[in-house]
């Protein structure tokens, strides 16, 4: 007798949360649209590598029959069809995917192209982040499209208090100047506004060139000696040594080169707004321990 | 008692940049006239067949076509009247002769007319003419000078007009196709039309010319019937050049004495 | 010649519809001739609709319209020039269209005030050339060139300005539009409609056009109302260089090519001229717009790429012809 009302309240409550999955999943994205899809995203395109990769890490990346080049991250995104590239799209590659949801760069894909996949009535999601907290959002986004809420909770988590216990671990440690080096010919660095700079920030990095004007600018060498940055920062393909590195060698009057402050971070973990900008945060605070510590051992 | 002339110059003076006036050119082209504008180089020959033309405006006075200034004339009505030959032709494209030569029946067509098989006739026949029918499909630039010359005469001649202004006629041409040409301007004229010729034979000019008009170096000019004009005197001021005057079989003949 | 040159023209014809046919059934998606049938009947895939009929269809015909422009304005201009080496761009036209469009896309505007700006642009160039031309007195051919070209100079300065200054997000964007690219073009009305318009308004003035290949003096002589006449040509060929540039960027070789090896086959009577190069020309853009589509796909190459690479030997080869 107990069983079958067991059974009973056990369909009852599977019913209950089947409509609950039946209802509709109302999401806002970075351009302040509402995007409103019946049923979770089962066949997604994204347009840039970093929404490839953030759809792996909540466990969706098997929705994804479509993205552009470049998105190489993780190993498995290299197999799924490529649709363009993020700023020249294949619309009738995009089409014939026949795809229920595409997430799209705001400030990297042609608003042209994307107007006209919304004229053809495709739904796009647009990303757009900026900080830490903007991916965490991006994250619970994504997870509310795929149905992944759970998953996507444990990335936020993950990205959240990965950042804050860094910041709790470097709140005592001595600011530095840095100068972080995007581009060599020619000279080229972020402003405060771009991600690299709050991950400079966390480690106590004072960015030298954070009130230029461009999110980019391209700099003369001759402000950077003036500015004279206790420690310089860029990236690389994966190699300690690079050949930027090397040519800021010859500038001896530098303190970043006197006390040796030269160290790589791997692009690809501080250039797209993903998970493993926790380890590339990781990687720049490493090197700014290390840097303090040479700094106060040149000091003696 | 004299037709009505052509071309009429009223106290003409032409407008040479930066240089002082000439003395005013006064006199009147009639029909069977050819008249030979004879002077150094420099001295505004080609200045004064653009001005009679209408192309260029003068200093002074105005140019009457048939009684009627020049300026008043709708440029279609007076291409009807007066065609030229310049000195220098422009063939920057790769036009065939007979279809340059067919481009001289604008004036008798209306802007979006086409041309009538009479036009390609004429045409065809006026190459004829000048010797050129085996060149038709020629392109005009390949041609040599001298066919090119022979192919502006034919393009005259496609015009249908009455008066002629030519500027060196005989540039280019070989002595044979020399003769041909200022013959036919004889032709031309003594079938009603009349022409002006800036020419630097002189001789040449006495031979076919009716008219002389003398062009000096210090702007003066004279001008009248070609007996009273060949003057030794007047000759060897004109081009600043002793000169030998011999008669032979009736014609006046002029060279440089050296 | 003259019948000859009509047989010619009539070969066209079916060229332009088999380009427009390839344009339509080539794309990074395969469509079978049968699918693309069906869509035609009424009856095909969703999908296949969505493709034929809103993506390549009104592409395919912008490219048409924008290159009969473009060889127009060419043939235009080698005619004002009397040059054989002119093209829609030697006045500064395009320099002038790329500043306006680039200032927008740097302010980031919406597309139609891309377009909006870069036909400004033009126009204000073209009024620039005229007047400053006009400046001393009669404009000839040289004089406007002259100026066209350091006008052109001018531009080139701005948008290498630009290009430096701009957010380096934002210069894709612009130098795609700088080698001219149809995957921006918002509609095909206005280029056909200018196309239409002017040729209508010029064919009946073919014949008058063959007499200005002589030589303003010339054609004066034989009673032309030159200045007014090239005035006309100016502005047709600027109105149509605008329109173009404005729709699809700066795409090159097509104005300069396509007029010069249609001499050569039709000779240069503008009566035959000037509908061979809207055929021909558009023929040749929406050929080398699939082949930008379809030769990398995925990956899509802005058009002006493959009219270029397309370009250069054609005109080589053109010129070793003449030489003989």
């Amino acid at each position: 007798m107990s069983l079958f009302w067991l059974k009973t309240l056990l369909l009852a409550w599977l019913l209950t949360f089947s409509s609950w999955s039946a209802a509709d999943i109302q999401v806002t994205d970075a351009a302040g649209r509402s995007i409103h899809l019946e049923h979770p995203a089962e066949r997604i395109i994204s347009l840039a590598p970093h929404l490839t990769e953030n759809l792996f890490t909540i466990g969706a990346g098997d929705r994804l029959v479509g993205t552009v080049s470049y998105s190489d991250y993780p190993e498995a995104a290299l197999d799924i069809p490529r649709v363009g590239s993020y700023n020249q799209l294949d619309l009738e590659g995009i089409l014939a995917k026949r795809p229920d949801l595409i997430l799209a760069w705001q400030s990297g894909n042609p608003a042209s192209q994307l107007q006209r996949l919304e004229d053809l009535g495709l739904k796009i999601f647009y990303s757009e982040p900026r900080n830490f907290a903007d991916i965490s959002r991006e994250f619970l986004a994504l997870g509310q499209l795929t149905e992944k809420n759970r998953q996507a909770e444990v990335a936020a988590d993950k990205l959240d208090n990965g950042i804050k216990s860094l910041i709790e671990s470097h709140a005592d440690k001595s600011p530095l100047s840095v100068f972080y080096q995007i581009w060599e010919e020619p000279l080229m660095t972020i402003n405060g506004e771009h991600l690299i700079s709050e991950m400079l920030r966390t480690c106590q990095g004072r960015n030298i060139f954070a009130a230029a004007a461009s999110l980019t600018p391209r700099i003369d060498r001759e402000s950077l000696l003036e500015a004279d940055p206790q420690v310089i920062l860029g990236g690389s393909q994966g190699e300690s040594n690079p050949k930027w590195l090397k040519n800021w060698q010859a500038f001896s009057e530098l303190q970043a080169v006197q006390a040796g402050n030269l160290f790589a971070v791997n692009s690809s973990l501080v250039t797209r707004p993903t998970l493993r900008s926790l380890a590339g945060t990781q990687a720049i605070c490493k090197h700014l321990d290390k840097a303090r510590e040479q700094l106060s051992e040149a000091a003696d | 008692m004299k037709s009505a002339p052509f071309l009429e110059l009223k106290d003409l003076v032409m407008d040479i940049p930066n240089r002082t006036s000439g003395s005013p050119l006064n006199f009147q082209v009639h029909p069977g006239e050819c008249w030979g504008v004879l002077g150094p180089n420099g001295v505004g020959k080609t200045t004064l067949l653009l001005t009679l033309a209408g192309l260029l405006n003068p200093r002074q006075g105005k140019p009457l076509l048939k009684g009627q200034a020049i300026q008043q004339w709708s440029a279609r009505a007076r291409a009807r009247q007066l065609a030229v030959l310049f000195q220098q032709q422009q063939d920057a494209f790769p036009a065939s002769v007979l279809e340059t030569a067919l481009t001289s029946r604008h004036p008798h067509l209306k802007v979006w007319q086409r041309e009538t098989p009479e036009d390609w006739a004429l045409a065809r026949r006026s190459l004829l003419r000048l010797e050129l029918q085996a060149l038709e499909q020629r392109c005009v630039t390949t041609l040599s000078g001298g066919e090119r010359q022979r192919l502006a005469l034919a393009c005259l001649l496609t015009q249908q007009a009455p008066l002629w202004l030519l500027d060196e006629p005989t540039n280019h041409l070989d002595l044979h196709h020399q003769v041909s040409a200022l013959e036919l301007v004889k032709q031309h004229v003594e079938a009603g039309g009349a022409s002006l010729l800036a020419m630097h034979d002189v001789n040449l000019a006495s031979r076919f010319c009716t008219h002389l008009l003398l062009l000096y170096p210090d702007g003066s000019a004279c001008w009248g019937q070609k007996d009273q004009m060949l003057v030794l005197s007047a000759l060897e001021k004109l081009y600043q050049q002793p000169l030998t005057r011999l008669e032979h079989q009736g014609h006046l003949l002029f060279f440089p004495r050296i | 010649m003259s019948h000859q040159g009509y047989r010619l023209l009539y070969w066209l014809l079916p060229l332009a519809a088999l380009a427009l046919l390839t344009g339509l059934l080539v794309g990074s998606v395969q469509i079978s001739p049968g699918e693309a049938w069906a869509v035609l009947n009424g009856q095909g895939d969703p999908l296949h609709q969505t493709l034929l009929l809103e993506l390549r269809l009104p592409r395919v015909l912008a490219a048409f319209a924008v290159g009969g422009l473009l060889a127009i304005a060419g043939a235009l201009m080698q005619l004002l020039l009397r040059n054989p080496l002119a093209d829609p761009y030697v006045l500064g036209l395009s320099g002038g269209a790329a500043t306006g469009a680039l200032l927008a896309l740097l302010s980031g505007a919406g597309a139609i005030w891309v377009s909006g700006s870069a036909f400004i642009g033009a126009l204000v160039s073209t009024l620039l050339v005229f007047g400053l031309a006009r400046l001393s007195g009669n404009w000839n051919p040289l004089r406007l060139l002259l100026t066209g070209v350091v006008l052109a100079s001018g531009w080139g300065a701005m948008i290498s300005f630009m290009l430096a200054v701009s957010p380096s997000r934002e210069l894709p964007g612009m130098l795609y539009w700088l080698m001219g690219d149809l995957a921006y073009a918002q509609g095909f009305a206005l280029p056909w409609f200018t196309l239409l318009l002017v040729l209508l308004i010029l064919q009946p003035l073919g014949r008058s056009l063959n007499v200005l290949s002589r030589g303003s003096l010339q054609a004066a002589s034989l009673g032309m109302a030159v200045p007014r006449v090239e005035g006309l040509i100016y502005l047709l060929a600027a109105l149509m260089t605008a329109v173009a540039v404005t729709v699809a960027g700066s795409i090159g070789f097509v104005g300069l090519l396509v007029p010069h090896a249609l001499r050569l086959l039709f000779g240069y009577d503008q009566r035959l001229l000037l509908p061979a190069c809207a055929l021909a020309g558009g023929s040749l853009l929406v050929l080398a717009d699939t082949l930008a589509r379809t030769l990398l796909a995925p990956q899509q190459l802005p058009v002006g790429v493959i009219t270029a690479l397309i370009g250069v030997p054609a005109f080589l080869w053109l010129l070793s012809r003449r030489a003989t």
